[in-house]
């Protein structure tokens, strides 16, 4: 005769009832008072459930903690709920020295870049940037500027700036 | 280049890179449209020409220097020859 599903020890039940989706979990939890206990006595199924719930998906890297995890989730949907996007993060003043000449913004790896461009000719010129999440925390963003040289008639740019810290110019 | 620097990159072992075709430096500026975005370790570069001129599709591997042509529209590279050469 087959085992049953509630034969099994708690820890084999709680690995396959991750497998299942919120519905299945949720109808579980309701079929009987042990599956309700083990979900509801479960941090690992609980945080699951809570992810579901939020549309989140954690690949589970290591590194922190069901319990740690839970605190980060808790803070991710605080910060959802007390979002205004009509109340602005940051105000972002382009310095006078930059605006000489016409900036075109990209958002790469956290980092605003705006590609400063000679207004007569459209030529490249260089580029500034400031950390977004810094910024954010200051309350001000914090430009660098990065000049290329002048003997370079740049084409085009791009950046990988979340990986390699790479820009790369085509000339 | 180092992105937050505007150094050359401490990875790249030949920071500055030339496109060739046919023994031939690339001259973008001349090129109807060109393009480029990092995919990991290499950079996928395409170069688009006006009219009959070939269009090519280079990958250089930024941190090797190393630069494959792996492809351009043969179609257009034809007419582009028999342009160049009406007689043959």
């Amino acid at each position: 005769m087959s085992p049953q599903l509630l034969d099994l020890s708690t820890e084999l039940v709680i690995q396959i009832l991750a497998y299942g989706s919120l519905r299945d979990i949720g109808a579980c939890a309701q079929t009987s008072r042990r599956l309700y206990s083990i979900i509801s006595g479960s941090q690992y199924l609980r945080y699951l459930l809570r992810t579901k719930i939020a549309g989140v998906y954690d690949p589970f890297l290591p590194g922190l903690s069901i319990q740690e995890r839970h605190t980060v989730l808790e803070r991710w949907e605080r910060a959802w709920h007390s979002l205004d996007l009509r109340q602005p993060a940051l105000q972002c003043i382009v310095p006078r020295d930059i605006s000489a000449s016409v900036l075109r913004y990209e958002i790469h790896g956290g980092y605003l870049v705006g590609a400063r461009r000679f207004p007569v000719d459209d030529r490249p010129l260089g580029y500034n940037y400031f950390d977004l999440h810094d910024a954010v925390k200051g309350g001000y963003p914090s430009w660098n500027q990065v000049d290329l040289h002048q003997s370079l008639s740049v084409f085009s740019y791009c950046f990988n700036v979340e990986e390699y810290n790479l820009a790369v110019m085509l000339v | 280049m180092d992105f937050s620097r505007g150094t050359d990159h401490p990875l790249a072992t030949t920071p500055n890179i030339q496109l060739q075709f046919g023994g031939n430096a690339m001259n973008v500026h001349d090129a109807y449209y060109a393009h480029m975005e990092v995919a990991g370790d290499n950079i996928v570069v395409m170069i688009s020409q006006a009219r009959a001129l070939p269009d090519y599709l280079f990958l250089v591997g930024w941190k090797s220097g190393k630069v494959s042509l792996v492809g351009f529209s043969l179609l257009l590279s034809a007419i582009h020859e028999l342009t160049r050469n009406p007689r043959s």
